[in-house]
C-alpha cells in the first residue's frame, strides 16, 4: 500500500487571497441578505458571538493583580506550552476549509479603535447585527483549569480588559462577563466589581464546573444575581476530558454531543433540585446547544417526574413548564431536512417569547439572521422578538442601531 | 445566452476561478480536463461556495478483518468547500456530499479559441 503523503491543497495554496483577507469581503453575501430582507427596519441583537481573546492576551495579562501570575503569563509568551491557558484540541477550521480561521491573522485593521472592535463591526455590519453580546473563545474552558487561583485571576483580568478596552469604547458591544463559579466567594466579588459596568448585561458560567450547579455553596451567587435582576448565562462547551465524551474519537462527535451534554447536565440539576422555585426571578439563558435537545429533555424529564415526583420535592410543576419559561439562544439551529420538527420545537419552547437569535460568529458553525428571518412559520412579530426584542427585555437595555441602518432609514 | 467568462488559461486544476458575468458571480473549475461552472452561492446559508478550497474526497480504509486502517484522499473526486461552514460539493456534479439531492446551481460551459463561455 502506498503510504506516501498525497499532495493536497493547503489553505494558502487554495486561496492566495488569504494574504489580503477581509471579513467584509468574505461576508458580502450576508450583506446582500441584509439588504434583500430589509434588515434596516429590524433591530437585531446577537446574544452569542465571540472574539479570540488570545489575540489580545498580552493586554489582558497586564490586568492580573497577582504579580507572580502576571509575570508568569507575560514571560511565557501569552499562551501555549508554558502559558496560563491551554488551547483546546480540535480542528475548528476543518484543516483550513473554513478560511476565516487562517485568514483572520492577515486582516488589516486601523490602529484605533481596538482591533477587536473593528473586527466585530465588520461582521456585525455584514450580518445586519446591531448589538452583539461578545464572549471569549479558549477561555470558555477556563472553568476546567486545574488551578483555581489562575481561573479567578484570569476571569478578573479578562473582565477588566473587556470592560475598559471594549465595552467602554463601543455602545454596540455588550457582554455577560465571566463568573468564576468554582470559587463562589470570588464569584460574588466579581459580581460586585462588574455588575454596574457599562455594557455588562449579565454573568456567564461556562462548561463543566468542579461542583454541580446546584451545590449549596453557589446559592449566595444566584441570590445576588436575582437581587440585581441580572441574567445568568450558561454557555455550553465540549470537554473532551469528560469521562463519557473521552470515548469519542472525532471532533464532530465530541462537538455534537459535548455542547448539548453540557447544558443537559446543568439543566437537569437545575430542575431536579428546584432552582426555579428557589430563585423564581432569576433569568437563565441556555447558550450554544442548539434547540433539538430542549424537546428531548422536556419529554424525558416530564416522563420520569410523573413517576418519581418524590425525588424532586421542590418542583410544583412539570420540568417542561419551567423550561418553557427559560431563555435560549438559537445557534447552532438544527434545521437539516425537517422544518416540521423545527416548527414543533419552536412551539414547545414558546420561541416567540423565549428564544434569542445568536450567530456564534466567527466560529465555524455560525448562523446568519436569515436562519430565523426565513422561517415560513414565524409571524413578523415573532421574527422581531427573536431577532432582537427578546434580548432587549432580558438584558434590560435600549436598542442601539448600526450606522448603516440609520443611514438607510433616512435615505 | 452564452456569455464570455474568462480565458481558459486562467483556470487551473485545484483552484476555482470566480468571475462576474452579467451581474452573476460564477465559479469555474477544471477537473480531469473538463470545465464546470457554478453560481457562487451556497444552498446552505448563502456563502461564497466557489471561493473556498478545493479538496479531494476523504476516504476511510479498513482491513479485511474490519479494523480501521487509515484515512486517505481520493483526488479523482474533488470537492468545492464553502468557506463559511465547510459544506462540500462534488466539482463534477455540484451535489452536496452529505446529501446529493442538494445541488449547486450550475451553468453549461463551452470553450472556443481558448476562451470560456457560460450559458446564463
Amino acid at each position: 500500500m502506498d503510504r506516501r503523503q498525497t499532495a493536497v491543497n493547503t489553505p494558502a495554496q487554495a486561496d492566495p487571497s488569504l494574504a489580503e483577507f477581509d471579513t467584509t469581503k468574505l461576508l458580502r453575501n450576508a450583506s446582500r441578505q441584509a439588504q434583500d430582507r430589509n434588515y434596516k427596519d429590524f433591530f437585531i441583537c446577537d446574544v452569542d458571538s465571540h472574539h479570540y481573546e488570545t489575540e489580545a492576551m498580552g493586554e489582558i495579562l497586564e490586568y492580573i493583580d497577582d504579580p507572580v501570575l502576571r509575570h508568569l503569563g507575560l514571560s511565557s509568551g501569552n499562551v501555549g506550552r508554558s502559558g496560563l491557558l491551554a488551547q483546546p484540541i480540535g480542528s475548528q477550521d476543518m484543516a483550513g476549509r473554513v478560511n476565516r480561521y487562517p485568514g483572520r491573522k492577515f486582516e488589516k485593521t486601523p490602529e484605533k479603535p481596538h482591533r477587536d472592535i473593528t473586527m466585530a463591526h465588520r461582521w456585525m455590519d455584514s450580518l445586519g447585527v446591531d448589538l452583539a453580546c461578545l464572549f471569549p473563545t479558549p477561555m470558555l474552558l477556563l472553568s476546567t483549569h486545574p488551578q483555581p487561583d489562575v481561573e479567578v485571576a484570569m476571569a478578573r483580568a479578562y473582565n477588566r480588559w473587556l470592560c475598559e478596552r471594549i465595552l467602554e469604547e463601543d455602545p454596540r458591544i455588550c457582554s455577560m462577563v465571566y463568573l468564576p463559579l468554582n470559587e463562589p466567594e470570588a464569584a460574588l466579588s466579581v459580581i460586585e466589581e462588574f455588575h454596574h459596568r457599562k455594557g455588562v448585561t449579565g454573568f456567564l458560567v461556562t462548561s463543566n464546573q468542579k461542583r454541580p450547579i446546584h451545590d449549596n455553596v453557589n446559592m449566595p451567587v444566584f441570590a445576588r444575581l436575582e437581587e440585581l435582576g441580572m441574567p445568568l448565562g450558561l454557555h455550553a462547551i465540549y470537554n473532551w476530558a469528560d469521562q463519557s465524551l473521552a470515548q469519542t474519537n472525532k471532533f464532530i462527535s465530541v462537538h455534537a454531543l459535548g455542547f448539548t451534554f453540557c447544558n443537559i447536565i446543568h439543566m437537569t440539576n437545575w430542575l431536579m433540585n428546584g432552582m426555579p422555585e428557589r430563585f423564581p426571578k432569576l433569568k437563565t439563558i441556555w447558550i450554544e446547544s442548539g434547540l433539538a435537545w430542549i424537546p428531548f429533555l422536556m419529554q424525558r424529564l416530564d416522563n420520569e417526574y410523573m413517576m418519581r415526583t418524590s425525588e424532586a420535592p421542590l418542583l410544583k410543576r412539570k420540568p417542561s413548564d419551567y423550561m418553557r419559561e427559560m431563555f435560549y439562544t438559537s445557534q447552532p439551529m438544527e434545521m437539516v431536512n425537517n422544518a416540521e420538527a423545527l416548527e414543533l420545537t419552536f412551539k414547545m419552547i414558546d420561541a416567540e417569547n423565549q428564544l434569542m437569535y445568536s450567530s456564534d460568529y466567527p466560529h465555524w458553525d455560525m448562523d446568519l439572521p436569515s436562519t430565523i428571518y426565513d422561517l415560513p412559520f414565524l409571524s413578523e412579530t415573532a421574527k422581531r422578538k427573536i431577532l432582537g426584542e427578546n434580548a432587549l427585555k432580558v438584558f434590560g437595555v435600549e436598542p442601539v442601531m448600526s450606522d448603516w441602518k440609520l443611514k438607510a432609514q433616512k435615505a | 445566452m452564452q456569455k464570455f467568462a474568462l480565458d481558459a488559461k486562467d483556470v487551473v486544476e485545484g483552484k476555482t476561478s470566480v468571475v462576474e458575468v452579467s451581474g452573476t458571480e460564477i465559479g469555474i473549475a477544471l477537473h480531469q480536463g473538463k470545465y464546470y461552472a457554478y453560481h457562487n452561492i451556497c444552498p446552505h446559508q448563502g456563502g461564497p461556495v466557489c471561493e473556498g478550497m478545493q479538496m479531494p474526497r476523504v476516504t476511510g480504509e479498513f482491513t479485511d478483518s474490519g479494523s480501521f486502517d487509515r484515512h486517505n484522499f481520493d483526488t479523482s473526486e474533488m470537492h468545492l468547500v464553502c468557506p463559511w461552514h465547510g459544506w462540500e460539493f462534488d466539482v463534477s456534479t455540484g451535489e452536496a456530499i452529505g446529501d446529493r439531492s442538494i445541488k449547486l446551481k450550475s451553468f453549461p460551459v463551452s470553450q472556443r479559441d481558448g476562451k470560456l463561455y457560460v450559458e446564463l
